[in-house]
């Protein structure tokens, strides 16, 4: 792959109960500039973790997790770096239930210095990317489950970042939806030059990632 | 409903401090008003006395305090809280006539001429259902209502005025009385700054504190009474038991509302938002608690109030003036509490790490 890394998790292993359990073990893995990459596993194979600490969300208990190159707990601490270069998406959406669509979204970008316009018009922007500008001053309570998760993708993308990080974007979905969700993550990987890290442990069709690792037991198996 | 209920708190708390403040405010204020409405610019008391109304000093140091330099006029007074009519307090003055005392006074009728001749405040005439003319009892004398006076201060307005030597008699107390008043030369000098006056006021009760061992003076326009401090400093006391309450109440709600958004936040620190905003967040909070409560409070606090000052007990002896920087302070010192009470809720949010809440869920 000609790509540049863009994430690189170097040796890294995570214990939890004073190392009793192994949650990673020395693993060690390349994140290309502008790839989707499916991390997959079974339940409590450790991808979940693995994600979290690509994401910068936990520290690894031995190794390092490099951003461009930088350890991502220094650069992590930096004002406005999560918002700006890395968007999450999760399995149960985690929205905030007494916000409508709109003020979701614009959530990440109260950490961005724009004037209330220009949030708006960013967010307004890309509820219209994920197919839900009718429903901008909607409440989140009274959007279908595959709603949900564009709004949450929505929020992931509106600042703009260049990494994605999607833990089980689909497990809450049924299966039409969890075809949309994809094809929405294909769409905008495509359009904006988003890198996607996906964990997933269901199988879904090769056209929606470039490249995927097998998680077993707290190393990479492919 | 949880919401309402702490704020309806805060606006029980606060109204029960506006209330107490208010009521203390305008007795503090109703009492300097006596002393300046009356144009005197230093009291002279017995030192060491709890109570101005237990104060009691010789009559003859009238004559030796006029001999200090800068000493105008000095009068005597004497104070006695007297039931006129069951349980309808008044406060009798015993005042000589033609005292400098008297300058400025309205009076509808006569002033006081014979020895049970009695000069009815407005509210207090109001208050006893008595007219000029009429016939009142006093420890047993009889006393000729001769006039009945306007003051532009509650205080002496629901009292009597009798001369001071009939008061001494029916006190029991000849040649005694509470204290004297002086008026200063410089006191209505428009040629002397206010320092000028001050440094001439300051020498005077210089010369009394070192020539008159047994009696204290004090400026009137810091004047507060010894009983009354009493009250201040206890209603200071049952006001911070108060803010004491409102900042349990406002950590207890903003700690479980903490609690319950535990997932919320630990999100919002995942998708990027910095601590400090969250800070903001749980104290800004706090603080609408705190002014939604504080508004609440000062309406409750005026109505409770105002029918306080109506009480038989008080009536007459507290004016009920509006302040709106004693509102301001009120709704601004609700907000300080509300903000401080979210201090604790605060930092319990900051220390969510986003890790666990995800992990957990």
């Amino acid at each position: 792959m000609n790509k540049p890394i863009i994430l690189e998790a170097v040796s890294v292993s995570k214990f939890y109960k004073d190392g009793q359990v192994k949650a990673l073990n020395n693993l060690s893995l390349q994140v290309y500039s502008g790839e989707i990459l499916a991390i997959r596993g079974p339940s409590g194979s450790g991808k979940s973790t693995l994600l979290h600490l690509l994401g910068g969300l936990d520290s690894p208990t031995n190794g390092t997790v490099l951003f461009n190159g930088k350890p991502i707990q220094k650069i992590c601490r930096k004002k406005g770096f999560r918002v700006k270069n890395m968007g999450f998406v999760f399995q149960a959406f985690y929205l905030w239930q007494n916000l409508n669509v709109l003020e979701n979204v614009m959530l990440p970008l109260m950490e961005i210095n724009l004037s209330r316009k220009e949030k708006v018009l960013r967010a307004v922007e890309i509820i219209g990317e994920v197919g839900l500008l009718d429903r901008s001053r909607a409440s989140v309570k009274n959007l279908s489950m595959g709603q949900r998760q564009r709004v949450a993708i929505a929020r992931a993308l509106v600042a703009s970042p260049s990494i994605i990080f999607a833990d089980e974007p689909t497990g809450s979905l049924d299966s039409k939806n969890a075809e949309n969700v994809m094809q929405l993550l294909r769409r905008v990987n495509q359009q904006r030059h988003v890198t996607v890290v996906m964990v997933t442990h269901e199988n879904i069709p090769t056209e929606y990632y470039d490249r995927q690792v097998h998680v077993l037991d707290g190393k990479i198996c492919t | 409903m949880r919401s309402g209920l702490t704020i309806l708190g805060v606006g029980i708390s606060i109204a029960a401090f506006v209330s107490l403040r208010g009521l203390t405010d305008n007795l503090e204020k109703s009492l300097q008003s006596t002393y300046k409405s009356r144009g005197s610019d230093l009291v002279v008391m017995e030192k060491s006395t709890l109570d101005l109304f237990a104060s009691s000093i010789d009559q003859s140091y009238v004559t030796s305090l006029r001999r200090i330099p800068h000493v105008k006029q000095s009068t005597p007074v004497l104070f006695y809280f007297y039931a006129v009519k069951f349980k309808q307090y008044c406060l009798l003055y015993g005042w000589e006539p033609g005292s400098y005392l008297f300058d400025g006074f309205k009076i509808a009728g006569s002033p006081l001429q014979n020895d049970h001749d009695a000069l009815v405040g407005a509210v207090a005439a109001k208050r006893l259902n008595m007219l000029q003319g009429d016939k009142i009892k006093i420890r047993g004398e009889e006393f000729r209502i001769c006039g009945i006076f306007q003051s532009i201060n509650i205080l002496e307005e629901s009292g009597i005025i009798l001369p001071l030597s009939t008061l001494q008699k029916i006190k029991n107390t000849p040649g005694k009385i509470t204290a004297i008043n002086l008026r200063l030369d410089c006191s209505d000098s428009l040629k002397m700054s206010l320092e000028q006056r001050q440094d001439i006021s300051k020498q005077v009760q210089d010369t009394i504190n070192n020539e008159f061992s047994d009696l204290e003076v004090k400026d009137v326009q810091d004047f507060v009474s010894t009983p009354f401090s009493v009250v201040f400093s206890f209603t200071w006391a049952i006001s911070m038991v108060v803010f004491i309450i409102v900042v349990m109440g406002i950590i207890n709600t903003m700690s479980t509302a903490v609690l319950e958004r535990r997932k919320e936040i630990g999100i919002l620190l995942a998708i990027g938002w910095r601590k400090y905003r969250i800070v903001t967040l749980v104290l800004l909070e706090a603080a609408m608690y705190g002014f939604f409560g504080g508004i609440i409070g000062i309406i409750l606090g005026c109505v409770m109030t105002r029918s306080l000052i109506t009480a038989p007990a008080v009536q007459g002896f507290i004016s009920m003036t509006p302040d709106s920087a004693f509102v301001i302070k009120s709704l601004l010192l609700s907000i300080f509490v509300g903000v401080l009470a979210g201090i604790y809720p605060a930092v319990k949010a900051v220390s969510i790490e986003p890790i666990e809440v995800l992990r957990y869920e």
